[in-house]
């Protein structure tokens, strides 16, 4: 029931949460390492249309990055241990130098290699069509869009404890195009990214069928 | 069994020339990696572009660095 009487300190405190609120999307909306970017400002990607919209940009949930994370400081650690064995101590000093700058210099290329590999992995849903950028490596990279009315069927996939835990899983999107199926892996929020995928189909049949495309 | 034990050539002499060939192999490495970070950056503009694009030329940098530093000191 909506309140006939609000006094001056409920004002001020719906206010405050309306701006908390308000910082929050901005920050969902514009910090470039979110997962989960619901209408993304400065967000642009190739061939895109001018009147085009993007409406989600996801990548993985950040917690998937936690095995290179620990693997990187590991290997950071490593040549400590090295350094205590006795084939170590026979070397001379300049070749104990070029060692750990190559062994230092690996662990930032495998590093930066995993961050690209997350970040510029992402999977775009637009008013209509779905982009979905794979980067495997430094020299493998793969590109797929389909449009949204070419969607069959949307799966929600989320085995597994860490998944239940964070809240993340797969969405597995059938399609009529050249690609019979696009991945979304690892992503945050499956379940809302999924209904966004829905809404957006929904009206694209809906304005199909009143262009005349489905009769 | 020392198969360097019955010549004069040592063991770091035979060992340099591949090292160093490995390094520039490495470097070439460092150009590719600017190289597709630049073509992701212009498929993609999501932001830290530029960050990006800084940390790959570092790369770069400290390749060609180690290259040098192996060339004057292996």
């Amino acid at each position: 029931m909506k309140d006939i009487y609000v006094s001056g300190e409920e004002k001020k405190g719906k206010e405050v949460v309306l701006k908390k609120r308000k910082r929050q999307k901005e920050r969902l909306d514009t910090n470039p390492l979110h997962s989960f970017r619901y209408h993304p400002k400065d967000a642009e990607f190739i061939h895109k249309d001018k009147e085009e919209e993007i409406v989600l940009l996801l990548r993985q949930h950040p917690i998937t990055n936690l095995g290179w994370i620990a693997l990187t400081f590991f290997l950071l650690l490593l040549p400590g241990f090295l350094t205590a064995m006795s084939f170590y101590e026979a070397l001379s000093l300049e070749h104990k130098i070029i060692s750990l700058f190559i062994w230092y210099l690996f662990v930032f290329t495998y590093a930066f290699e995993k961050f690209l590999g997350w970040f510029f992995s992402v999977n775009i849903i637009t008013d209509v069509r779905l982009f979905d950028v794979d980067f495997h490596n430094y020299v493998y990279r793969k590109i797929t869009d389909a449009n949204i009315d070419q969607i069959q069927d949307v799966t929600v996939e989320g085995i597994g404890g860490l998944r239940a835990a964070f809240n993340y899983g797969d969405i597995r999107i059938q399609t009529a195009a050249g690609v019979p199926e696009i991945e979304f892996e690892a992503v945050p929020y499956p379940d809302k990214a999924a209904k966004i995928l829905r809404e957006l189909r929904t009206r694209e049949d809906v304005s199909g069928f009143a262009r005349g495309r489905k009769i | 069994m020392d198969i360097f034990g019955n010549t004069n050539i040592p063991f770091l002499s035979l060992i340099r020339p591949l090292f160093l060939l490995a390094l520039l192999v490495y470097v070439a490495f460092g150009f590719i990696v600017i190289k597709q970070v630049r073509l992701m950056s212009n498929t993609l503009e999501i932001g830290l572009e530029k960050a990006i694009e800084v940390t790959a030329y570092v790369h770069m940098f400290l390749v060609i660095f180690v290259f040098v530093l192996s060339l004057l000191l292996f």
